[in-house]
């Protein structure tokens, strides 16, 4: 299999390079915050803090920040695969 | 975090005169820091789900619109006070703009980093 970066312009793999690293950071992050909580996504933590099995603060906080990074997340996979289709055009 | 940066660009053009440095962009948090003492942390998921919480010397309060305090008259948003009562809350709406809330705040803060506190019953 030819490697993915081979056919690519020095900038263009920089950037879906620089973009792989993000993701990989989120989804690491994401983890790490659900993980405290053995909720496997936001919702699951939100019903958790609802019901009252885990306190209101810092739970809410971790709660929106397990939000905004899986929408960063989506948002940069989308991203990653619109520039690596236009760069493999 | 798109929404995170538009605010933390908002927030540096509005307030440059009374920031203690540009705002700190976190994956999953804006860090604002003002002159006056007040560190802000600010996550704001969605217009409606946001936490603004800041210290001020040794202590420290919030906004937030975690949906556990329906007695009061702001549900979901309330105040969390430095002395650790909730009421409700005094500056923000979730129907007003990110943009709004966060710079009505600040504005606030600026005035009295306890927002008004004291005044609590």
């Amino acid at each position: 299999m030819a490697h993915f970066f081979e056919n690519l312009d020095p900038e263009t793999a920089a950037e879906l390079d620089q973009l792989s690293r993000l993701l990989y950071e989120l989804r690491e992050h994401l983890s790490t915050v659900l993980a405290a909580y053995g909720a496997d996504n936001p919702a699951a933590l939100l019903r958790q803090i609802e019901s009252g099995a885990v306190g209101e603060h810092p739970a809410y906080e971790h709660y929106l920040s397990a939000r905004i990074l899986a929408d960063t997340r989506d948002a940069a996979r989308t991203l990653l695969g619109e520039r690596a289709k236009e760069a493999n055009r | 975090m798109s929404l995170h940066f538009e605010l933390a660009t908002a927030v540096d053009a509005a307030f440059a005169d009374h920031l203690d440095g540009p705002v700190e962009q976190k994956q999953d948090a804006l860090i604002i820091r003002l002159k006056n003492g007040v560190a802000l942390t600010v996550r704001y998921a969605a217009e409606d789900a946001y936490s603004l919480r800041w210290t001020y010397g040794t202590s420290e309060a919030a906004i937030d619109t975690a949906p556990l305090h329906s007695g009061l008259a702001t549900f979901p948003n309330h105040f969390h006070d430095a002395a650790g009562r909730v009421a409700a809350d005094p500056l923000t709406r979730p129907d007003a703009t990110p943009a709004d809330n966060l710079q009505r705040l600040i504005g606030a803060l600026l005035d009295d980093p306890t927002l008004g506190a004291a005044d609590i019953g």
